[in-house]
């Protein structure tokens, strides 16, 4: 069944790939800054947490200046939070395609996580013009980054896929997305340090697969190895929820049309 | 001739309603674990029950019916937007419909965009489009708003737009259902020499509508679907004589009475309408006589009033004639309490199909309305085709001459 998808997908490349762009475009579309909103939303989230948990609540940070701090990791959650928020209702959102037309449906959340990664590489552009301001020096641990990548985006698609099929007949999951992804972020050392996590909470804390790849994107830019062996554990989750997420949403996929 | 087409006795279950709530998932996962719960029987409906047919290479296929009679669910199922609840389907080749123009389109993309996108969506490949690109404009007629966003468009635009980009995809299956209503006369002339040249290049097809003239010239075979079950498959002429002896014959017994238009000072209790025998029947026999006896109730008196009697087409609601007191000149003396007006129509040169019956009383000023412009009942002319069976080619003569007009009126050729 499982490569049995995987073709009809690749023969439906094409159009993931127009698809995509179509996300990019609408979302820029008649709007006066366009694609700067990608730079603009990590980087005023930035602002305001400098200004908050670095001046006002001075939150250690290992000895990072606050900018990198907070934007090594707003990046990368950015990307995530963004991701499944367009993802997940990809499938209610097109309700005219996917009662009318019939293409592989895991198209549309792909789509929108191809586009919020398309986001993610030009505010990446901010990311560096910061290292150089601050000087960092770059560090041979940098190389992790493609797999944090990877394991970031193979944990968005599967929650994406379960969100995008259990959205389709209950609703409520519209409402649950904004609340759980803040609940997330703060169970996630995005505004604090990894190091701040007092140490008997940590293996339950770093269950959460978010935790270990924020914490470590953070890491390899100042030449700290992630903590492979909660890196190891995570994977296993995130590939655990991809499969179970893929699978659910092929299950479910023939009741969309009907149930929408 | 090889089936690329395939229906084995397929049904599919809708169930209705609006879904279950979050809340009352939960429930039922709760209540799940201690007993398993079975279905509401009551919110479920069979769209399509036990249905086997196929399509041959080359054929093209009617599907007519009433509205819920299946024929959407059938191509939902052939276009695999939705999945049959119990039976096997199967297709060869690339399937595409013009089922909804359009539907992929965002409003906020400019045409240019949106030809790439829905030509995309419906399975085309990104240098097929190119190569099409120019052809799919000149077809929608939309050379200057390239770069328009489409929701600039107009509904015409729109549809033209849709309509020309489902019809470069080049399927090997072409679904249609219905889509001959999009952009002016015009335009829907050309899309139907578009689908007419496709399927007469050989093209396999699937037809839906409710233009049955459309069906009838088009298919080599008409399935006529009732209530999720074929009720008759054949040949086009068979098939649609029954289908509306049927259609008919609804038409007459479902005769809207509105008497909400409080304004009138009369009622109508009912007609009354006889064959040349003085039988009461709706079924009228071609040339030959009918009368319409109104049966009315005046509860105050009127002075001469003026009645009109109007034929009007059943299923297009095209007025054809009228017995009409305005224009004769003619009325009668006055109208009190319960009592009937009649009117014979001599030797009746209509076709064979159904036809409605309106009525409209004036006053005595004849700018007063008396009774409001209503529906008040129905006939159906006989169809003599038994006797034109033996008559020549049996498809040919036969062939369906109820689309044909409304009258018969006689004539004859002079070489």
């Amino acid at each position: 069944m499982f490569t049995q998808n995987i073709q009809e997908l690749y023969k439906f490349r094409g159009l993931l790939w127009v698809w995509s762009m179509r996300e990019i475009r609408v979302r820029y579309k008649q709007s006066l800054l366009g694609g700067i909103w990608a730079i603009l939303q990590p980087f005023s989230s930035m602002l305001i947490f400098t200004f908050i948990f670095g001046f006002i609540v001075k939150m250690p940070t290992d000895g990072i200046p606050y900018p990198i701090f907070f934007y090594s990791a707003l990046l990368p959650w950015t990307f995530f939070s963004s991701s499944i928020s367009f993802a997940v209702p990809s499938l209610v959102s097109n309700l005219n395609l996917v009662t009318k037309i019939y293409f592989p449906r895991e198209i549309l959340p792909i789509g929108a996580v191809v586009a919020a990664f398309i986001d993610f590489i030009i505010a990446s552009l901010l990311y560096i013009v910061l290292l150089i301001i601050y000087q960092v020096p770059l560090k041979l641990t940098l190389l992790w980054l493609p797999v944090l990548i990877a394991m970031q985006i193979l944990l968005t698609f599967g929650i994406s896929f379960l969100g995008a099929a259990l959205i389709v007949s209950y609703r409520d999951i519209r409402f649950i997305i904004p609340l759980g992804l803040q609940l997330w972020m703060y169970l996630t050392p995005v505004v604090y340090p990894f190091s701040m996590v007092p140490e008997r909470f940590r293996l339950l804390y770093m269950l959460n697969p978010m935790a270990g790849i924020i914490d470590s994107y953070r890491g390899i830019l100042l030449g700290r190895m992630p903590q492979w062996e909660y890196l190891a554990v995570e994977l296993v989750i995130i590939v655990f929820l991809f499969a179970f997420g893929y699978l659910f949403f092929k299950r479910k996929e023939a009741s969309f049309a009907d149930i929408i | 001739m090889s089936a690329v087409m395939k229906f084995e006795s397929v049904s599919k279950k809708y169930s209705l309603g609006s879904g279950e709530s979050f809340r009352e998932m939960l429930a039922r996962t709760t209540a799940g674990i201690l007993r398993r719960s079975s279905s509401n029987p009551q919110n479920e409906l069979m769209a399509l029950e036990n249905v086997s047919f196929e399509v041959n290479q080359g054929e093209v296929l009617g599907f007519i019916g009433t509205n819920g009679a299946g024929k959407t669910t059938t191509l939902k199922i052939l276009s695999k937007v939705t999945r049959p609840t119990s039976g096997k389907v199967f297709t060869e080749g690339r399937v595409s419909s013009l089922i909804e123009l359009g539907a992929g389109f965002h409003p906020d993309l400019t045409g240019r965009e949106n030809i790439y996108l829905n030509g995309a969506i419906l399975g085309m490949e990104r240098k097929d489009i190119s190569k099409r690109f120019d052809e799919i404009v000149a077809f929608s007629e939309i050379e200057g708003f390239l770069d328009t966003p489409v929701k600039r468009y107009s509904s015409g635009m729109y549809a033209r737009l849709g309509f020309a980009v489902a019809a470069h995809v080049s399927p090997d299956i072409l679904l249609v259902d219905e889509v001959l209503s999009v952009g002016d006369e015009a335009f829907q002339m050309k899309c139907r020499d578009f689908i007419r040249s496709y399927i007469e290049d050989g093209h396999t097809s699937i037809f839906v509508s409710h233009n049955l003239y459309a069906i009838e010239q088009l298919c080599d075979r008409v399935i006529w679907l009732d209530k999720g079950h074929i009720r008759q498959m054949g040949e086009p002429g068979t098939v649609l004589r029954e289908y509306l002896d049927e259609v008919d014959k609804r038409l007459i017994v479902s005769v809207p009475q509105d008497e909400a238009a409080s304004a009138n000072r009369i009622k109508i209790h009912g007609l009354e309408i006889s064959n040349e025998h003085g039988e009461v029947t709706t079924s009228i026999e071609q040339n030959k006589d009918m009368l319409i006896k109104v049966l009315y109730e005046a509860p105050q008196r009127i002075e001469s009033p003026f009645f009109c009697i109007w034929i009007s087409e059943a299923q297009s609601g095209l007025p054809l004639f009228s017995a009409n007191m305005l224009l004769d000149d003619h009325t009668i003396p006055y109208i009190e309490g319960i009592g009937s007006l009649s009117c014979r129509f001599n030797k009746l040169p209509l076709m064979p199909k159904a036809y409605n019956i309106w009525l409209e009383v004036y006053g005595q000023d004849r700018a007063q309305l008396i009774y409001k412009w209503n529906i008040v009942g129905g006939f159906r002319i006989l169809d003599d085709y038994q006797k034109r069976e033996f008559a020549g080619d049996r498809r040919g003569e036969v062939r369906f001459s109820r689309a044909h007009g409304a009258f018969k009126i006689p004539y004859e050729w002079i070489n």
